[in-house]
């Protein structure tokens, strides 16, 4: 499944510059499709794969007597429910990006190089997913993350999409270094870095988890598991872009836009969900590390809906909400409902990449305007664009009967059941309720912010003095079917007041993710109280967003943010806060050493420089060239050992 | 009288290459130099096959002073594949020239069999015998060209090499006189029942220690690498730095891991030494302008990561030292078949003159910095995996110190290794171009060479789990 777009990928790189303009796009794209062929196939075999089965591959043995006998790394891939469904979104998103991009990219002087770039780019986050061990997950995480910097500095003659690239890349960093120490803990703690044999070190899967000390080697929350899983939350957090590592995705956006809805909104970001979900035995037994990714979550969540508010760029409004989607799905695997969070990435990436490439049609329309002030009333112009940008917003608002209706609901649901923080079986507790509250309000203001941007951009009247333009087939046909999916795609999880059988995707990924059973029964009306308030907040937001930003053009252009706008465009002004608490520090330091090296280092090498070449003459007087020196040289090193034999006694 | 205890079927290898030598001595008189080389490489092609068919059977020859088990058989690969490798990356230019008899191709074949023969023996005097075979035919190969730097390196090999085989000798025969045996597994056994003798076989240690130093150079008997390698035609220099240094060393691995474990006496001497090895041969390559002498003053250096293996025990340094010593292999004949094809002369080419090479001749160059940056042990290429296993075995057996060393200085090999590929790549070429002797043949080596660097460093269980198991049979 790995091999066609590593393929592609090699292809391109080899031979793009010789590749008119669109074959080369479909020769990627088509790299795809053989992809997303074999993920079908893969998932078809899946649907009937036993519980804790998977199909496994082992390549090669990495590193032999690493850490005395016995211990090695294994490397292979692994193909089980989880990754199967993963797979399928990468492929078959990528594969609709890969055709809008044809399109897109029409005309780009490095249109080559770009589809190189995504052919890479899911080369490797298939590795990611279909990874055995965390190592080769690693590998597959680096991977994405360079294709991240490399397609966010795409257009690298800009400082500023380099800059972006380099800030993703380093941000990234911080995160990963996180990663590789909650690596190394569970390695020690564990012995083992194959993802089934750590899910297996707790013995039966589907153990009641909450409450109980298990019988197995690590103990129920014991310190070192719960550190190691708190270190993977925020390896986790730096590729999802939650708080404290999120300043990066906006910024991200600078990148053409199909990758936006590729890597920064339907895959690569998920890739800290799929994290946690992939080790949700670890995080089932490490209550206080999943109320923190709970938490982490919620506030990040907060934090993208404030941010989104107030932005004027079509592209940062959905790069913030992205950000509050995140927040969302990690709210629900920290409240041990891996399955909703996985869902949630499912339905997400159905409509966030819908919305994506809607606002890159429309960017495309408008000749590379971006900012919302300067759009409106583009229902006209734009009749297919418009039709498909309204579903994806109803969706993400969460509108009942749509995508994603469905996964919102059963992350509200999943923070009031959570066990992880003091519920008992019976009693819904406190925090429950607190962060339900929260996420109720983050609901509403995501519809608001939502419904805010398909005012500014679809109705009223146009602001602006460009001539769009619908675009061509090749991109709107994969909106369509993004349309269409994200109508449907919430209706493998329904809930559960519909009937037994009605949720088709949660007994499929909990054959493989663990089950905290100790989770809350919701009885009688309480069952219902998060449908209602989600309802609530989809209702509440439209009426909000209706009321503050359906005006006519002249206000909007005049608009002067008041204290709450200022502060949500500057998104509560952390970048400035980093760019104080760490930049300022970095370039003391920075002037500091520049000098220390100039002086001390230089100097010091150079005087080591000069003293090594000393010593080099002299061997080289040595080496004569003359054999009866060198006799001599063996003669004399003999007599030397011989001598030191002697001296020290022949033993 | 009872018959001589011979088994054809395990002496075949060598006898193939043997043969094949004496045919391609004689043949020259009726036939082309192209078909001499044709048919050596057959000979070795066929003695490849009858040793790998010979795999986990552990067949013996004379009494035991023979043994064809797997340490000996994936040596014998190694060096069969080295020759093979010399050969296909030097007959285009040696028949193209001229300047070579014929009989190159034969004295190399019987080399070959000497190194074949120093790896399967398991008796001192046997071994002798190979070392003898082997070195004799080398220095003939290295004064073959009728060039004052080659026969002066050829005369200066022979004395100095003469030398030091008289100290073997001598070794040997103290050993012999405190042992009364010539067989690995006597000399064991009778260190076991009189330990009293040990102080004689203590010094005949040492001796042999420095016989078997000067052929791998360690420093300080190393003198003569430098004049040799540079001044000898490239391709013997290409089979010198790898088969003759596989097959000194599997000799060196026998003698001290399996007959003289128990001796005192040689192992500091050895530290000392490959300490010693280590600064000069990674110092004074810094230096080299030549690039040819830069890299056989590397190959002393590598002389000293593989003598980690030599102290260490067997289990873990036999597969340590194969893996090592068949990953230098492939990086340094493909390293040397690069040079082959673009050095004007046997004289070697400055390191300057590689300056934009990347740009001129982007297979060459990009061949000659994979190999490059293997030699410098950059992960995930075969140098990393071979220096990791090297390493971890000196660790396991407690030379701490010498592996921190050797890990400073393979620090430094990254300079002059790294400087010709930065050269190549990012500086514009100036003065004049090398020129692009490759064949076909010597493509299809670098191209060879290449894959198993990557394979090796990516995938380093193909090899380790053939060979895990060598060291535990030898020692047992």
């Amino acid at each position: 499944m790995i091999v066609p777009p590593l393929v592609g990928w090699l292809l391109l790189i080899a031979f793009g510059k010789r590749l008119a303009e669109p074959t080369s796009g479909y020769v990627a794209s088509g790299m795809i499709l053989l992809s997303f062929v074999m993920a079908v196939l893969g998932f078809a075999g899946t649907m009937g794969l036993a519980e804790g089965k998977q199909w496994h591959v082992q390549l090669w043995e990495f590193l032999p007597f690493i850490g005395g006998e016995g211990k090695s790394l294994h490397m292979g891939f692994a193909l089980d429910q989880l990754s199967s469904l993963m797979t399928l979104i990468i492929t078959g998103i990528g594969f609709l990006i890969h055709v809008f991009a044809i399109g897109y990219m029409h005309g780009d002087s490095g249109f080559s190089r770009f589809f190189a770039y995504l052919n890479f780019f899911i080369a490797f986050m298939l590795v990611l997913v279909l990874a055995d061990s965390l190592p080769i997950l690693f590998i597959g995480w680096e991977g994405v993350g360079v294709a991240s910097f490399l397609l966010i500095g795409f257009w690298y003659k800009d400082f500023n999409n380099s800059n972006a690239a380099r800030k993703a890349f380093i941000v990234n960093r911080v995160g990963d270094a996180f990663l590789m120490l909650g690596m190394f803990l569970l390695f020690k703690e564990f012995g083992t870095l194959n993802l089934h044999e750590l899910r297996e070190s707790f013995g039966s899967i589907n153990v009641p988890l909450v409450g109980q000390v298990t019988k197995n080697v690590v103990a129920f929350g014991a310190p070192g598991l719960e550190l190691a899983c708190i270190f993977l939350l925020l390896g986790a957090a730096g590729k999802s872009a939650q708080l404290p590592l999120s300043t990066w995705l906006p910024d991200a956006m600078a990148g053409p836009t199909p990758v936006s809805a590729l890597i920064h909104a339907a895959t690569m970001v998920t890739a800290g969900v799929y994290l946690v979900a992939r080790n949700s035995e670890l995080f089932a037994h490490a209550p206080v590390a999943s109320s923190w990714v709970a938490w982490v979550g919620a506030l990040t969540a907060v934090y993208g809906a404030v941010s989104a508010i107030a932005q004027t760029d079509i592209k940062k409004i959905l790069a913030y909400s992205t950000v509050s989607q995140l927040g969302f799905m990690f709210v629900a695997v920290g409240c041990g409902a891996y399955w909703v969070g996985i869902f949630h990435v499912l339905t997400h990436a159905f409509f966030k990449a819908l919305l994506f490439l809607s606002s890159g049609s429309v960017i495309h329309a408008l000749e590379g305007e971006q900012d919302v002030r300067k759009m409106g009333g583009l229902r006209g112009a734009l009749p297919t664009t418009h039709a498909v940008s309204l579903i994806g917003t109803l969706a993400i608002m969460g509108v009942p009967l749509l995508s994603g209706f469905f996964s919102k609901d059963a992350i509200l649901e999943s923070a009031l059941k959570s066990p992880f923080f003091d519920g008992s079986k019976d009693a819904v507790g406190s925090i429950n309720i607190l962060l339900f509250a929260v996420m109720v309000i983050v609901a509403t203001m995501t519809a608001a912010y939502m419904w805010r941007w398909y005012v500014l951009v679809f109705s009223g009247e146009y602001r602006g003095n460009a001539h769009p333009h619908e675009s061509g087939a090749v991109m709107t046909l994969p909106l369509m079917i993004l349309a269409v999916l994200s109508v449907i795609g919430g209706w493998i999880g329904l809930p559960h007041f519909l009937g037994k059988n009605a949720n088709l995707i949660e007994p499929f990924l909990e054959k493989v993710s663990a089950n905290a059973k100790g989770m809350t029964e919701l009885k009688g009306i309480v069952e219902f109280i998060p449908l209602i308030c989600s309802i609530i907040a989809v209702i509440a937001g439209y009426f909000i967003a209706n009321y503050f930003y359906r005006r006519d053009g002249a206000r909007i252009m005049a608009e002067v943010p008041n204290g709450f706008g200022t502060a949500s465009r500057n998104a509560l002004f952390l970048d400035k806060v980093y760019d104080f608490v760490l930049g300022n520090p970095s370039r003391v330091a920075a002037v500091f050493f520049g000098i220390v090296d100039k002086s001390g280092v230089q100097g010091g090498a150079q005087l080591l420089g000069e003293q090594v070449s000393e010593a080099g003459s002299s061997l080289s007087f040595w080496q004569s060239g003359f054999a009866r020196g060198y006799g001599v040289s063996v003669l004399i090193g003999t007599v030397a050992l011989i001598a030191f034999l002697i001296v020290r006694g022949f033993a | 009288m009872t018959p001589p205890d011979v088994n054809v079927l395990s002496l075949m290898p060598v006898l193939v290459v043997l043969l094949t030598a004496v045919f391609a001595t004689v043949l020259p008189f009726y036939t082309t130099r192209r078909g001499i080389a044709g048919l050596c490489s057959m000979g070795l092609v066929v003695a490849l096959g009858w040793t790998v068919a010979l795999w986990n059977q552990r067949l013996s020859s004379f009494g035991g002073s023979y043994v064809a088990d797997n340490f000996a058989l994936a040596f014998s690969v190694i060096l069969i594949l080295a020759g093979i490798a010399a050969i296909a990356s030097s007959a285009d230019g040696i028949v193209r020239s001229g300047s070579f008899p014929a009989e190159f191709f034969a004295v190399m074949l019987y080399a070959i069999c000497g190194t074949m023969l120093l790896v399967h023996a398991r008796d001192l005097i046997v071994m002798l015998i190979g070392f003898e075979v082997m070195s004799l035919g080398v220095y003939i190969l290295t004064a073959f060209q009728a060039r004052q730097q080659s026969e002066e390196a050829g005369m200066k090999y022979f004395l100095l090499g003469s030398f030091a085989s008289a100290i073997l000798i001598f070794g040997i025969a103290l050993v012999f006189g405190g042992t009364g045996s010539f067989a690995l597994e006597g000399i064991r056994a009778a260190l076991a029942v009189a330990p009293a003798n040990a102080p004689i076989v203590a010094v005949g240690a040492l001796f042999i220690l420095i016989g078997f130093g000067f052929k791998v150079a360690f420093a300080p008997f190393h003198q003569w690498t430098p004049d040799v390698y540079s001044g000898a035609p490239i391709a013997v220099t290409q089979y010198m730095s790898v088969g003759v240094k596989a097959a000194a060393f599997a000799g060196m691995l026998k003698i001290f891991g399996e007959a003289l474990p128990s001796v005192g006496g040689w192992q500091t001497p050895a530290q000392f030494l490959i300490a010693l090895t280590l600064m000069i041969g990674n110092l004074a390559a810094l230096r080299q302008t030549n690039f040819k002498r830069m890299l056989a003053y590397s190959s002393i250096a590598h002389a000293g990561y593989i003598g980690l293996a030599v102290l260490s025990s067997p289990a873990q340094a036999y597969p340590a030292a194969l893996f090592y010593l068949a990953a230098y292999a492939l990086m340094n004949a493909g390293a040397f078949a690069v040079l082959n094809s673009i050095s004007p002369s046997d004289d070697g080419i400055k390191v300057d003159s590689l300056a934009g090479l990347g740009s001129r001749n982007p297979f060459l160059a990009a061949m000659l910095a994979l190999f490059l940056i293997a030699l410098a042990g950059v992960p995930p290429l075969a140098g990393f995996m071979g220096k990791y296993m090297i390493f971890a075995g000196a660790a396991q057996s407690g030379f701490y110190g010498l592996v921190i060393l050797a890990a400073l200085t393979s620090a430094v090999s990254l300079y002059y290794y790294l400087r010709p590929v930065a050269l190549m790549w990012f500086t514009e070429a100036k003065g004049f171009a090398l020129p692009d002797l490759s064949s076909g043949m010597s493509r299809a080596v670098m191209v060879v060479c290449a894959i198993g660097v990557v394979l090796l460093g990516v995938l380093p269980s193909l090899v380790t789990n053939l060979v895990s198991t060598i060291g535990v049979f030898a020692s047992r």
